[in-house]
């Protein structure tokens, strides 16, 4: 019996300095390759970059979802810089007052940032295997002054806008963007 | 034999010829079968990036678990009464046979293939190209790359990852996108793609087999004056 007590005794200590240990330490996973492009992504004046990521079963499908992230950031961020483009117009020549102008503003704004991202290319992609899965990553790259010329030819379209619009320094530096675009275009 | 090509197969552009295609088949108990099919198939590849027109649209929901596929369709219009016509017009310059595949070379004009372009090599020894890292790019030419899985079938990998490159070519020309996000508790959000776009004067630039990782890769390139 005292024999007993003695391995009883003994079992708990045990138990007690493993339970004192603490949790046992997570065991280590692999971060795999992920592309330095996508943990770093490239700053360049001429260009808006996005990148994304997509996990599926299906390759495709995987760099699908990627290339569909990315593009979404880069649509997104057009559409900030365009609105904030609205507000130096409205800074400068007052569209706030005029409900017809604003309604104008506003129809532009959507046409530049729901319209075709054309120019918007993949610039690098890598695809890897993710256990069961396939995970794609994308780089997408769209030049800056595509979104510029999209906006200054739908102004130009109304005429009204067009009349109000052409005086400002906004439009004229707005102008200016394009025409450098349109330079840098040629030099690609 | 198998993962070995001729550097025509591997890098096409190199290829001092213009208008060239390569057709891809199943080997079959008769060769000569598996020929005309592969001579088929590069026709209607050669008409498909002569003149086409892709259109179509996918879209996503992204939540927190993950981005689910909602759908997608996918149209690319081609004169399919020209396949039969360009097939006569088309030169075989190159035949390759292996278990697998087989592949036929085809021209629309002259093309004499030098030792070099015929020589067969085998991937493994090749350096992996550096396009696979990073899409070229030049003034006159939009490039785009695509990849396939490794199939039971090695034509399947080949034909699935031109084709994603024709698509990534065309979303690289004109894509209209529209996302909503919706913030509450859990961020959500609907991602939609749609595109309408010709296609003209594509050309294969070049392809590689990763046989690490089992992907195959494919390069196309279009002339950015083509509208």
């Amino acid at each position: 019996m005292r024999k007993f007590t003695t391995y009883l005794v003994m079992v708990l200590v045990v138990m007690g300095l493993i339970g004192c240990a603490g949790p046992k330490p997570l065991p280590e996973t692999s971060e795999g390759k992920i592309p330095s492009w996508f943990l770093n992504v490239p700053e360049d004046p001429n260009y808006l970059y996005g990148t994304g990521t997509g996990t599926s079963r299906d390759m495709s499908l995987a760099i699908d979802k990627a290339s569909t992230d990315a593009r979404a950031k880069i649509a997104r961020t057009v559409e900030v810089r365009v609105m904030s483009m609205q507000k130096k117009f409205d800074q400068e020549v007052g569209i706030g007052d005029d409900a017809e102008l604003l309604q104008m503003f506003t129809q532009a704004t959507k046409v530049v940032t729901s319209t075709a991202l054309s120019g918007s290319r993949v610039k690098q992609q890598d695809v890897q295997k993710d256990g069961n899965n396939w995970r794609g990553y994308v780089l997408m790259e769209y030049p800056i002054g595509a979104a510029n010329q999209a906006l200054l030819q739908q102004l130009k379209n109304n005429q009204n806008m067009y009349t109000r619009f052409r005086e400002s320094q906004t439009f004229k530096d707005l102008e200016s963007e394009v025409d450098k675009f349109e330079e840098w275009k040629k030099a690609q | 034999m198998a993962q070995e090509y001729p550097r025509w197969f591997l890098n096409p552009s190199d290829l001092p010829c213009q208008d060239i295609v390569a057709g891809y088949a199943k080997p079959s108990f008769h060769l000569d079968s598996s020929v005309n099919q592969a001579v088929l198939s590069g026709a209607e590849t050669y008409v498909k990036y002569s003149n086409s027109h892709l259109t179509g649209g996918e879209a996503y929901w992204s939540t927190e678990a993950g981005v689910a596929w909602m759908g997608s369709e996918i149209t690319l219009q081609y004169d399919s009464a020209a396949v039969a016509v360009t097939a006569v017009t088309l030169q075989p310059i190159d035949t390759v046979y292996s278990q697998d595949l087989v592949i036929v070379l085809l021209s629309k004009g002259h093309c004499e293939l030098d030792k070099r372009s015929r020589k067969r090599v085998a991937i493994k020894d090749l350096d992996t190209p550096s396009w696979i890292n990073s899409i070229p790019q030049d003034g006159r030419y939009l490039y785009a790359m695509g990849q396939a899985p490794k199939y039971y079938y090695e034509i399947s990998s080949w034909i699935e990852a031109e084709e994603r490159t024709l698509k990534s070519l065309a979303k690289s020309i004109g894509v209209e996108v529209q996302a909503m996000q919706k913030v509450s508790q859990a961020g959500q959000e609907i991602r939609h793609e749609t595109y309408s776009v010709s296609l003209r004067d594509v050309q294969t630039v070049a392809r590689w087999w990763d046989l690490n990782d089992g992907v195959f890769y494919v390069l196309l390139r279009m002339p950015k004056n083509v509208k």
